[in-house]
């Protein structure tokens, strides 16, 4: 992007064109599996859209654990986040299912509910923020999909992912509800299917693929989480993967800390590397597996990533 | 099972107000009981039917109410939240948006899992459900991305106490201390 170096500094902050997008990370990216935020940050500088950092970003929050325990302060939260992204009046990429939920779903609630919105603001005037349902909210997903466009992804690849097979699980609240979500097809969600194609991959069907990885369930019934999951994995393996594709780092998490589970619970073998769709677009487009932290990978990738020609 | 002696501002009276005024009133009057969503439910499979979404919706419906929230049976907790079941109801019945409401309304009576307000407490500690760890600070510094900025903690704190959250969060934490001594 060619900016002139003096008036840098005061385009960036306010800088809110077609391009500019307020990048919400997310606790769990952020804080625990950063390299998954590297390859983003990779992905996206490469296909000319910026992301702009929000230091006062908090939790999303959570969808499952904040908003199971009181909706109405996952609503103020999530609230005081849009907020924050309306005073740079740029749209909101989000990098995981849970975040692009929550600030979905709160931005619609409180547009269609005049009363609740009545009250989440009251608390918000404690802060001085106000919420004035003026921004959109992306998965990152969504975003390559319909603002990038699937050609723009092709163009840039250098180094095909030829042969490499893949199990994409696209995890739950990336499309459901979909009356809050409004993205793709809530039941056989298909854009990560295309963008893993645009790259080169032989994307599996496999029998499970919609099914949640159980990260919800496993906060209460540990047996019944990795009964799905056996499900999950068995029917990866039959599809004969080579890898997990993810989109949101809860399920990324849970599908790599189950393989070890699967071997206490029921002594089933299961070693496939999980990578996100972004970390795949970034070896396709020229990055190397090292700059890019899959080292810190807990189900190495790099070893069988070698065999297909990635350095 | 029902106690017909429910003080009003209960959060059984409460539930029983939500669930039959407004939108979620109609949405549950109009399930027809045809069981869909159990049969779509990962967790209804894995736990042979003893949790399923439709004996949840059926119970909400016909008013056992403490079952739902005090004896947790069948136990709303064991829902993953992969709204299939949402998806998937012929008769658009909200289910995501009353299974919400039954377990805030159990979270009020400090029937909520501890995975869950261990969570909720990290955000209201460190306004992130994930705080930062110094092995990550050095391992997003090698990576070459930005330092991650803490929030304005006071606003957080703030906000969750005018919203209900750092009430159930204490009333949870005070259960416990009690419980323990009671050992
Ligand atoms: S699918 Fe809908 S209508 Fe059928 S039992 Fe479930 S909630 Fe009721
Ligand atoms: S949202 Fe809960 S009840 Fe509905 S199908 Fe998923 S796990 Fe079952």
């Amino acid at each position: 992007m060619a900016t002139n170096p003096i008036t840098q500094d005061a385009t960036e902050s306010t800088a809110s064109g077609p391009n500019d997008f307020e990048l919400f990370v997310g606790c769990t990216i952020q804080n625990r599996i950063p390299f998954i935020e590297k390859s983003a940050r990779y992905v996206f500088e490469k296909l000319g859209i910026t992301l702009h950092d929000n230091g006062e970003f908090a939790c999303c929050p959570d969808p499952v654990g904040v908003q199971s325990t009181s909706h109405d302060t996952w609503l103020t939260l999530g609230a005081r986040n849009l907020a924050l992204a309306e005073e740079s009046n740029r749209n909101i990429v989000s990098l995981c299912n849970g975040c692009s939920e929550t600030l979905k779903a709160v931005n619609h609630e409180l547009k269609e509910h005049p009363e609740e919105r009545k009250v989440v603001q009251s608390r918000l005037d404690e802060i001085g923020k106000t919420f004035k349902g003026s921004i959109e909210v992306k998965h990152f997903i969504e975003l390559l999909h319909e603002h990038v466009g699937i050609p723009a992804i092709k163009s840039l690849v250098i180094k095909p992912l030829t042969g490499l097979k893949i199990a994409i699980h696209p995890g739950c609240h990336y499309s459901r509800p979909h009356e809050l979500v409004h993205t793709d097809d809530p039941m056989e969600p298909i854009y990560p299917r295309k963008i893993l194609e645009a790259l080169g991959a032989t994307v599996l069907d496999y029998q499970e693929e919609n099914m949640c990885c159980g990260s919800g369930v496993a906060r209460n019934n540990q047996a019944a989480a990795d009964g799905m999951l056996k499900r999950k994995y068995a029917s990866i393996q039959d599809a004969e993967a080579d890898i997990i594709a993810a989109i949101c780092p809860s399920c990324y998490q849970q599908l790599e800390v189950g393989q070890k589970n699967m071997k206490k619970a029921y002594g089933m073998e299961v070693k496939i590397p999980v990578l996100y769709v972004t970390e795949l677009m970034a070896i396709a487009y020229g990055g190397k597996m090292k700059d890019l932290g899959f080292q810190f990978h807990q189900v190495k990738p790099m070893k069988l990533l070698k065999e297909f020609g990635f350095e | 099972m029902e106690n017909e002696s429910i003080p009003p501002e209960s959060p059984v009276a409460c539930l029983r107000d939500d669930l039959t005024t407004g939108e979620m009133g109609i949405s549950l009057n109009i399930c027809y009981n045809c069981s869909t969503c159990s049969t779509i439910c990962p967790v209804a499979l894995e736990t042979e039917g003893k949790f399923n979404p439709r004996s949840i919706i059926q119970l909400a419906n016909c008013g056992f109410l403490e079952r739902l929230i005090i004896d947790l049976e069948p136990n709303v907790w064991d829902c993953s939240m992969c709204e299939l079941c949402q998806e998937a109801c012929p008769q658009h019945v909200d289910l995501h948006g009353i299974f919400v409401t039954v377990k805030n309304a159990a979270a009020e009576y400090e029937n909520i899992p501890e995975s869950y307000t261990s969570e909720t407490g990290q955000v209201y500690l460190f306004g992130k459900a994930v705080p930062l760890q110094p092995a990550i600070v050095k391992r997003r510094e090698k990576l070459g991305l930005p330092p991650s900025i803490d929030t304005s903690l006071n606003e957080i704190q703030l906000l969750m106490t005018l919203s209900g959250a750092k009430a159930i969060l204490d009333a949870v934490e005070k259960k416990k201390a009690t419980t323990e001594e009671a050992i």
